[in-house]
């Protein structure tokens, strides 16, 4: 089948604003959109800008706006967002600095990322038996859902919030903060809770959802969001 | 190798501290007092609506019925006119701080980072808000008329 891709182009050496520019591509029904750019890339035209490492939904790198709504192009096939001869509009996500085409600057998404401290910090000494810190798959399973992220950035540059304010710390970095408080290991909840009640914490979402419909992993980042707005209500992490 | 460590099944429960800063605890009580006041404003302006254009009819919406709910200025005050006041002073009261705390979100979204315009649009938000207050005021305590209620509807 035949579909027109129309890409936000920018290059920042010659243009002062990112215009549209529409490639003609043949594909298969159940090509990706990954690799729609490609042909646009590797047989059009080459001086085309996109990240993209594993193609195959892991690594997060190729989150961009497709006809409207992130995605990760590696995850969305054609037949399911286009007929024949339809357009598919391809931008780059919002809310980040445009370095070239459809690659944003990740530094301030990242930045927001570290100043939830997103790793596990337990000063107890090592079990006896110097294996690994064990909990009950209840206590396993309580923060299941928020290991899954892959820091593609599709839910923090879906939010209307972040796109007003980009000082926002931004659903991704509350979905990692989440992955830590609530596992039953961790000793810096108090530290995380802290940080996330400032007035660019937990406080500016709205409940949109739009992070929750952009999670290409699934994660119910708003309920995430929300519990640990519960957790600073009532104190406990439970 | 047999592991010595025993885990308790079931889902741990811890305690945090509270929030020691007192600005991020004035946002965690503005948050929740949108959650509560929008929930209640819910019932309220429902509850109006459905008085005002089911019960009484949207064509026989007229200020002597307000008056009669009211009260008439310079007149004694009845026990069923306070209870009527109390009414629209709780949903006028959380409409206006609802609706204020609202826009001052909205406002530092777009203008957070500009101390000097965020401040500045607050204290003309505010005082709009204050000047068409004061009709509401002089209603609750003098009866529809004092609000230039009837005034603006000849």
């Amino acid at each position: 089948m035949k579909i027109n891709l129309k890409i936000k182009r920018f290059n920042p050496e010659t243009d002062k604003k990112p215009h549209w520019e529409t490639y003609a591509v043949e594909v298969e029904p159940t090509d990706r959109v990954l690799d729609a750019l490609h042909d646009v890339k590797w047989n059009q035209d080459g001086t085309l800008a996109l990240r993209r490492s594993c193609a195959h939904g892991v690594c997060g790198s190729d989150a961009m706006r497709i006809n409207g709504r992130n995605m990760l192009a590696c995850k969305v096939l054609i037949q399911n967002i286009a007929k024949d001869g339809d357009t598919i509009t391809v931008e780059p996500i919002l809310g980040l600095p445009v370095v070239k085409d459809l690659i944003v600057d990740m530094e301030p998404f990242f930045a927001h990322y570290r100043a939830v401290m997103p790793y596990l910090v337990n000063n107890d000494p090592l079990p006896a038996n110097g294996r690994e810190r064990l909990q009950s798959p209840a206590d396993r399973e309580r923060y299941d859902d928020t290991t899954k992220c892959i820091l593609c950035a599709a839910c923090t540059t879906s939010c209307p919030s972040f796109w007003a304010r980009g000082e926002y710390v931004g659903p991704a970095a509350i979905v990692q903060a989440h992955r830590f408080i609530f596992d039953s290991r961790d000793q810096a909840a108090q530290q995380r809770l802290e940080i996330l009640s400032a007035q660019d914490g937990v406080w500016r979402c709205r409940t949109a959802f739009n992070c929750t419909e952009a999670c290409p992993r699934g994660i119910q980042v708003t309920k995430a969001i929300g519990e640990v707005k519960e957790a600073l209500r009532t104190g406990v992490i439970r | 190798m047999a592991s010595t460590t025993t885990v308790t099944p079931g889902r741990t429960v811890r305690k945090v501290q509270p929030i020691p800063q007192t600005r991020n605890r004035l946002e965690l009580a503005l948050w929740l007092f949108m959650r509560y006041s929008g929930l209640a404003l819910v019932f309220l302006a429902l509850s109006h609506f459905w008085m005002q254009h089911v019960l009484i009819g949207t064509h026989e919406i007229e200020f002597a019925g307000t008056q009669l709910r009211w009260g008439i200025t310079g007149q004694p005050v009845t026990v069923e006119q306070v209870i009527w006041r109390a009414y629209y002073a709780v949903m006028l009261v959380l409409a206006v701080t609802h609706g204020i705390n609202g826009v001052r979100q909205v406002a530092y979204d777009y203008f957070g980072h500009r101390p000097a315009i965020y401040k500045g649009l607050m204290s003309v938000i505010v005082a709009v808000a204050a000047l068409i207050s004061l009709g509401g005021i002089a209603a609750l305590f003098m009866g529809a008329a004092a609000s230039g209620g009837e005034a603006a509807l000849r």
